[in-house]
């Protein structure tokens, strides 16, 4: 099963991987102050829809900032509550450097 | 000789992307390299993001002046509202200001002005590792 979300400055494609046993978000354009509300929206949805790890690919995420990385934040705690994770996976150098910045390169799982 | 560039938006989220816009063009008439200007876009954009967030004052914009010097940009963020400029002391990354902490990280200089407007001033030099 396969959806889109589209907001102004950020499309969202997901799918559940039967492979992987796992949502896979991702996410084209840039997650900010703006369109950070609705990604979690729909990062949360996803989480209580199907008790399952999220996997974030970043291969086309341009920008992420405070707000973006305060959603994964919160999307994580969520889903630790059901001993899952999520993992961020293809992002680029730019995107990074701000979970190396935040500490947050630990806290997450990094492929 | 100095140069002045001066952008004022309305206190909203759907603006920030703008001044991410903005800052990065006024960097690129400068020799900063490209990493150096994704990060004065990236700084920008978090005291933005900070003063949004705080959701204080009456003033509903936010004014942002840069100082274009040979071989620094100062950037002014400024409104009338108070923002946080005092980072806290956590050893748990989910519990952080991560604005402020990706401010103080990537630009040379960083500090918070108060008086008639709040806000935040900060420095990139060419060519020197944050």
């Amino acid at each position: 099963m396969r959806e889109e979300a589209i907001f102004l400055s950020l499309y969202l494609d997901k799918k559940f991987d039967e492979v992987r046993s796992a949502w896979v978000l991702v996410p084209s354009g840039d997650i900010d102050i703006y369109s950070a509300p609705e990604f979690k929206k729909e990062l949360i949805g996803l989480i209580d829809e199907k008790d399952s790890d999220v996997i974030i690919d970043g291969e086309k995420l341009d920008y992420i900032d405070s707000t973006g990385l305060g959603v994964l934040i919160s999307g994580l705690k969520r889903i630790r509550l059901n001993d899952k994770t999520i993992i961020i996976e293809n992002i680029k150098p730019n995107i990074s450097k701000l979970f190396d910045i935040t500490g947050l390169n630990k806290v997450f799982v990094m492929k | 000789m100095k140069e002045y560039i001066s952008l004022k938006i309305p206190k909203a989220p759907e603006y920030v992307s703008l001044v991410r816009l903005n800052s990065s063009a006024v960097a690129n008439t400068m020799a900063f390299d490209f990493e150096e200007i994704d990060d004065i876009k990236i700084a920008v954009a978090e005291a933005c993001n900070s003063i949004i967030s705080n959701g204080e004052g009456e003033d509903s914009s936010i004014e942002i002046c840069y100082e274009k010097g040979l071989d620094y940009l100062t950037i002014e963020i400024k409104t009338d509202a108070n923002i946080s400029c005092k980072k806290e002391e956590t050893d748990n990354p989910l519990d952080q200001n991560l604005s402020l902490l990706i401010i103080e990280t990537i630009m040379d200089e960083v500090e918070c002005i108060s008086g008639k407007s709040n806000g935040v001033k900060m420095t990139k030099r060419i060519g020197v590792d944050a």
